[in-house]
C-alpha cells in the first residue's frame, strides 16, 4: 500500500521534472533554432542583395532575375523578390511548386531589416539593398522551413523516449527503495494491526532499513516492551485480586453456610427440648389435676406459655433462615388478589374486630408467590396488629407510580412509630413497642426486608407516633430514593 | 572667360538652334530629361564598379572628378546628382572641358555626341591613361571607347569594351559586365 504510493509518488515527481525539463529544452532549442534559421536566411538575403546591386543600379531586371533564380539551389526558398525603393517590383523568382503567390507582407517595413514566422514553417525575411550606405532596393525571401517541424517532432520523440526510460528506471529504483523503506514500514503497520486486533504483544519488529526507519523500529519495539510489561503487571494484579476475591468469597460462603446450618440446627434442635418441656408440663397438669394448688398450676401454665413463645420465636428464625436457603421461582403474581386473601384470613381469625380493608385492583409483579405472600402477611398483619386499639381501623394496600418504577405501599392508621428509629425497624428481634402493648417476635420485618432484597427491591417505612404508618416496598427494578409524601 | 572665341560663338549658335528644334518637337523633349537623368545616375554608378590603378590621377582636393567633353546634354542633372553624392568615399566634382588634353585629369570622361567626329584624336590624346571613357552611342565602345550608352525603348543600356578598359589599367567588376548589353573583348 504505502510502497505502491511511494513508487507512484516517485514516478510522478521524476516524470514531471523530466517533462518540464524536456519541454523547456525543446522550447529553448526551438526558439534558438528559429533564430539561427532567420540569421541564415538573412545572410542569404544579403548575398542576394549585394549580387543585385548592379542590376538595380543599371536597371536590369533580367540580370536581377538571373541572380534570384540562383536560389533554386536552395530547396527551402519558395520565392524571392526585389523591390525598388519606391516599393515597385523590380524582379522576382517563384519556385514552380510554391503554392501561394509571392507578395511582400504588408507589415514589412520599406527600410531596414525584418523577419517573421508564419505558423511553424513559413518564414519571411526582408533586407535592404545598400549601395554606399544608401538603400537602393529591398530583398524579400519567403521560405518553407520544414526542418522546424522535423526538429519539433524529433524533440518530442526524444522527450517521450527519455520519459519512458526514466520512468522505467525510477520504477526500478523505487522497487529497490521499496525493499529498503516501504517493506519495513508495511511490516511495522502489519505488526501494529496485529497488536490492536489480536493483542499479541510478544512479537517484535525486525531492525532494517535506513537510520530513521531503524530508530522508528527501535522506538516501536521499546513501546511494545513497555506495553508488555504493563500488561503483565496488570494481569498479575488482576489475578491476585481475583484470587483474593475467590478466597474471600469462599470463606464468606463457608461461614455463611456454617452460620445457616448452625442457625437451622440450633433452631431445630431447640424445638425438641421445648416440646418435651411443654409436653411434660401439660402431662403434669393433667395427671395432677386437683392435687396441685392454684399457685403451682399457675407456674406450670407460665412454663407452658413461655415454651410456646419460644417455639414461635424458633419458627420465625427458621423461616428467616429458609428464605436465604431456598431458590426463587418467579412468576407473574396478582398481588391485589393475594392481599385480599390475607385480609380475609385475618378477619376470619378475629371476627370481632371492626376493620376497613382497601385494596387497589390490578397490582401484579414478577415474584416468588410463596415469599410474596409472606411479605403481604407480615405487613398487613402488622397493620392489623397496630390498629387493634383504633376504634375505626383502616388498612390500605396500593401503589405509587414514580418515574423509575412502581412502589407498593401498605398503609394503616394505627399506633405508628418514632421516625428516629425507622432504620432499626427491619433488624432481627428489633421491637419498638412493649410486648404488653403489641405482641410479636420482632422477626417479621426482618423477613420482609430479606425477601424484598432477594427480589432486588428495597423496603422502607414512614410514620409518626399516633399517625399510622406507611410501609413502601419495590420488587425488582431500579432503586429509588424514599418517597417523602 | 574674358573673351569669347570662335568655338564659343559656334556653341551659342548650336545651342540656339537646338533650343529652336526642341521647341518644335515637344514630345521628344519630354523624353530627354528622363533619359539623361538615368544616364547621369549611370555615370556615377560606373564609378562604383570600376577599380582605378593606384597611379590614377588624384585631384588636388581629393575628389572624384567627373568630366564632360563637348556639349553638355545633362544640363544641371549631373550637378544635382553630384550634390552630396559620393563615389569611392570621395565627394564628386563635375567639370566641363573643351579639349581632350584636359581629359587626363579626369576619373570618368563623358564624351558628348558633339565630339563624335573627333573621337580618334581624343582617344589618341588620352592614350592608355586610366580614364574611364563613356560615350553616348554603342559605336563609341566599338570605336575604342570603354562604355557606350544605347537606348532600348524606355531603358538605357550600355556596351562595354573590356579590352580598351584593361589596356588603360582599369578593372571592371564582373557584375558590371553582367548587366552590360554587350561586352567587347579582345
Amino acid at each position: 500500500m504505502i510502497a505502491r504510493r511511494l513508487a507512484r509518488l516517485n514516478m510522478l515527481t521524476s516524470g514531471m521534472a523530466l517533462l518540464v525539463a524536456g519541454i523547456a529544452l525543446s522550447v529553448y532549442d526551438f526558439v534558438a533554432f528559429r533564430t539561427a534559421l532567420v540569421e541564415n536566411q538573412s545572410v542569404e538575403a544579403r548575398i542576394v542583395g549585394s549580387n543585385t546591386i548592379t542590376a538595380l543600379t543599371f536597371d536590369d531586371p533580367d540580370a536581377a532575375e538571373r541572380t534570384l533564380s540562383a536560389l533554386r539551389a536552395e530547396a527551402r526558398v519558395e520565392g524571392a523578390a526585389l523591390y525598388r525603393p519606391d516599393g515597385s517590383l523590380f524582379a522576382s523568382y517563384l519556385r514552380d511548386d510554391a503554392v501561394p503567390r509571392l507578395e511582400l507582407p504588408p507589415e514589412a517595413p520599406r527600410e531596414g531589416q525584418w523577419s517573421r514566422f508564419d505558423g511553424l514553417r513559413t518564414m519571411h525575411v526582408v533586407r535592404p539593398v545598400l549601395l554606399d550606405g544608401m538603400p537602393i532596393g529591398l530583398v524579400y525571401i519567403r521560405s518553407n522551413q520544414r526542418e522546424v517541424i522535423d526538429r519539433l517532432v524529433g524533440y518530442g520523440l526524444i522527450v517521450v523516449v527519455v520519459l519512458i526510460v526514466a520512468l522505467v528506471a525510477s520504477q526500478l529504483v523505487s522497487r529497490v527503495s521499496r525493499r529498503a523503506i516501504a517493506v519495513p514500514l508495511a511490516e511495522l503497520a502489519a505488526l501494529a494491526r496485529r497488536f490492536s486486533t489480536e493483542h499479541d504483544y510478544s512479537v517484535r519488529a525486525r531492525h532494517a532499513g535506513p537510520g530513521e526507519l531503524q530508530m522508528l523500529t527501535v522506538a516501536f519495539n521499546e513501546m511494545l516492551d513497555e506495553i508488555q510489561a504493563r500488561d503483565r503487571s496488570l494481569q498479575e494484579s488482576r489475578d491476585q485480586l481475583e484470587q483474593r476475591v475467590r478466597e474471600r468469597t469462599a470463606a464468606l460462603d463457608a461461614s455463611n453456610q456454617e452460620l445457616e446450618a448452625f442457625c437451622y440446627s440450633v433452631s431445630h434442635d431447640l424445638r425438641s427440648p421445648l416440646r418435651s418441656i411443654d409436653g411434660f408440663s401439660q402431662a403434669l397438669l393433667e395427671d395432677m389435676e386437683g392435687q396441685l394448688d392454684a399457685n403451682a398450676a399457675g407456674h406450670l401454665g407460665r412454663i407452658r406459655a413461655a415454651t410456646q413463645r419460644m417455639a414461635s420465636l424458633i419458627d420465625d428464625l427458621l423461616s428467616l433462615s429458609r428464605i436465604t436457603r431456598t431458590d426463587l421461582t418467579v412468576k407473574r403474581v396478582d398481588l391485589s388478589a393475594m392481599a385480599r386473601a390475607v385480609c380475609d384470613e385475618l378477619s376470619a381469625a378475629q371476627p370481632g374486630r371492626q376493620m376497613t380493608f382497601v385494596v387497589e385492583d390490578g397490582l401484579d409483579a414478577m415474584v416468588d408467590p410463596r415469599l410474596a405472600r409472606q411479605v403481604l402477611e407480615n405487613l398487613i398483619g402488622n397493620a392489623w396488629k397496630f390498629t387493634s386499639k383504633q376504634p375505626s381501623a383502616r388498612v390500605e394496600f396500593g401503589s405509587v407510580v414514580r418515574p423509575d418504577g412502581r412502589v407498593f405501599v401498605v398503609r394503616d392508621n394505627g399506633a405508628g412509630f418514632d421516625p428516629a428509629y425507622a432504620d432499626r425497624l427491619f433488624g432481627v428481634f428489633q421491637r419498638l413497642h412493649a410486648m404488653t402493648d403489641f405482641p410479636g417476635t420482632g422477626v417479621g420485618l426482618a423477613i420482609v426486608d430479606r425477601i424484598v432484597k432477594r427480589h432486588g427491591g428495597r423496603v422502607w417505612a414512614e410514620s409518626a407516633v399516633g399517625q399510622g404508618a406507611s410501609f413502601y416496598f419495590t420488587l425488582g427494578g431500579p432503586e429509588g430514593p424514599p418517597l417523602r409524601t | 572667360m574674358a573673351q569669347v572665341g570662335p568655338a564659343g560663338r559656334r556653341r551659342w549658335a548650336i545651342a540656339a538652334a537646338t533650343a529652336a528644334m526642341l521647341w518644335c518637337v515637344a514630345p521628344v523633349i519630354a523624353q530627354r530629361p528622363r533619359e539623361y537623368q538615368v544616364k547621369a545616375a549611370y555615370l556615377y554608378g560606373f564609378g562604383r564598379f570600376v577599380e582605378w590603378p593606384s597611379a590614377a590621377p588624384v585631384s588636388a582636393d581629393g575628389s572624384f572628378v567627373l568630366c564632360v567633353l563637348g556639349d553638355d546634354p545633362f544640363g544641371s542633372l549631373l550637378d544635382q546628382a553630384a550634390d552630396g553624392g559620393q563615389v569611392k568615399n570621395q565627394p564628386v566634382s563635375v567639370r566641363r572641358i573643351e579639349r581632350a588634353e584636359d581629359g587626363g585629369a579626369c576619373d570618368t570622361l563623358f564624351v558628348s555626341a558633339s565630339e563624335q567626329p573627333r573621337l580618334p584624336r581624343i582617344l589618341a590624346v588620352l592614350g592608355h591613361r586610366p580614364v574611364l571613357t563613356v560615350g553616348d552611342s554603342p559605336e563609341f565602345a566599338q570605336r575604342g571607347g570603354m562604355i557606350g550608352f544605347s537606348v532600348e525603348g524606355s531603358r538605357v543600356r550600355f556596351t562595354v569594351n573590356l579590352a580598351a578598359a584593361q589596356e588603360a589599367g582599369l578593372m571592371l567588376q564582373s557584375e558590371l559586365l553582367r548587366v552590360a548589353l554587350t561586352v567587347l573583348r579582345k
